[in-house]
């Protein structure tokens, strides 16, 4: 029968992989997620009935979407596996989806750096770098067939005769 | 990417391949869009008349090189008429939206500009496919409830653009 060969993969590679909890590997450093989930809600939510302390304008300039748009990616993105919070194997809960989300879209919003968020989310770095891969991957699942579509016969009846004022009629 | 937008910026349809290894008739080509073009299934037929001449199949704006096909109205290389002149600074005039749409999306998810910050070909594939639906969420969600911190009003025509753009 045939046997298939191990596939080849590079030691960096390999090493990456293998991000478990194993001995003679580094602690894990002591996040603080509580905090960083409080002072998220606190900063743009609201909590315990106060305002947030950023409002529309400046959350339109941290983000680069409304505020509705980010609540409901994060509704919508909670029920991923990847994004629900988990607990490890030493019983202590990990980051939210809300964390994850929110430091994966200032990854992918504002290029920053990986690390950058952990100062103000609280996150690992390795999280974040997952995180953007993951949220991206599930922005093509959850909305690409939603937001992509060609333009119907109904849109085809009404666009080119509203192009008739940049003097191109039937132009779609 | 190769894209084909409204005028509102609202992305339809898009192909992504490797910078400069898809030029313009290779992306038409491999365009799943362009496919049913030439089948015949889309768009379907609107009858309209433009300047007394029924015509029954609408038609979009491109630039570049692409063959001389009825659906697409390209400019005249050699204007001469002051007819053709005349044309043709009106189809370059609204091609610019292709350079909006490209400053626009790059200002909403800036991981356009760098798509290449993952290590897998797959990784960069997915990021590259992600940035117009995330795109278009933005932009039909600001549409629709139009923000008062936005400056400029949003655009009422639609129309739609094939351009060709390297990453």
């Amino acid at each position: 029968m045939h046997q298939r060969r191990p596939v080849a993969v590079p030691s960096f590679i390999r090493r990456a992989r293998r991000e478990i909890s194993a001995h003679g590997r580094l602690p894990n450093k002591i996040l603080d997620f509580r905090s960083g989930i409080h002072d998220t809600m606190r900063d743009f939510f609201g909590v315990k009935r106060m305002s947030p302390i950023y409002d529309d304008a400046d959350y339109e300039v941290r983000f680069p979407m409304p505020r509705e748009l980010f609540q409901r990616i994060c509704d919508d993105g909670k029920d991923e596996s990847f994004f629900q919070q988990r607990i490890n194997a030493t019983a202590t809960l990990q980051a939210p989806h809300l964390q994850k989300i929110f430091g994966a879209l200032r990854v992918l919003a504002y290029h920053e750096a990986a690390d950058r968020a952990d100062e103000y989310v609280h996150t690992a770095t390795s999280s974040i770098g997952q995180a953007v891969r993951h949220l991206a991957r599930f922005f093509v699942k959850r909305y690409h067939s939603d937001c992509l579509r060609k333009p119907t016969a109904d849109d085809l009846r009404v666009i080119p005769g509203r192009n008739e004022d940049w003097d191109l009629p039937g132009r779609i | 990417m190769e894209t084909s937008f409204y005028e509102d910026l609202c992305i339809y349809h898009f192909i992504l391949g490797a910078p400069c290894s898809v030029n313009d008739l290779n992306a038409l080509d491999i365009s799943l869009l362009f496919s049913e073009v030439c089948a015949g299934e889309w768009p379907p037929a609107s009858p309209l008349s433009i300047n007394g001449c029924a015509r029954t199949n609408t038609y979009c704006l491109l630039d570049g090189i692409y063959p001389k096909y009825p659906f697409f109205a390209a400019p005249y290389s050699i204007p001469v008429t002051a007819r053709e002149i005349s044309f043709n600074r009106l189809q370059e005039a609204v091609k610019k939206d292709f350079e909006r749409l490209n400053a626009v999306m790059s200002s909403h998810l800036h991981v356009k500009l760098r798509p290449i910050r993952s290590f897998f070909i797959a990784d960069i594939v997915i990021t590259g496919r992600s940035v117009p639906s995330m795109h278009n969420l933005i932009t039909v969600l600001w549409r629709k409830n139009e923000s008062p911190f936005r400056e400029g009003s949003r655009p009422t025509t639609t129309t739609q653009v094939f351009v060709n753009m390297q990453v």
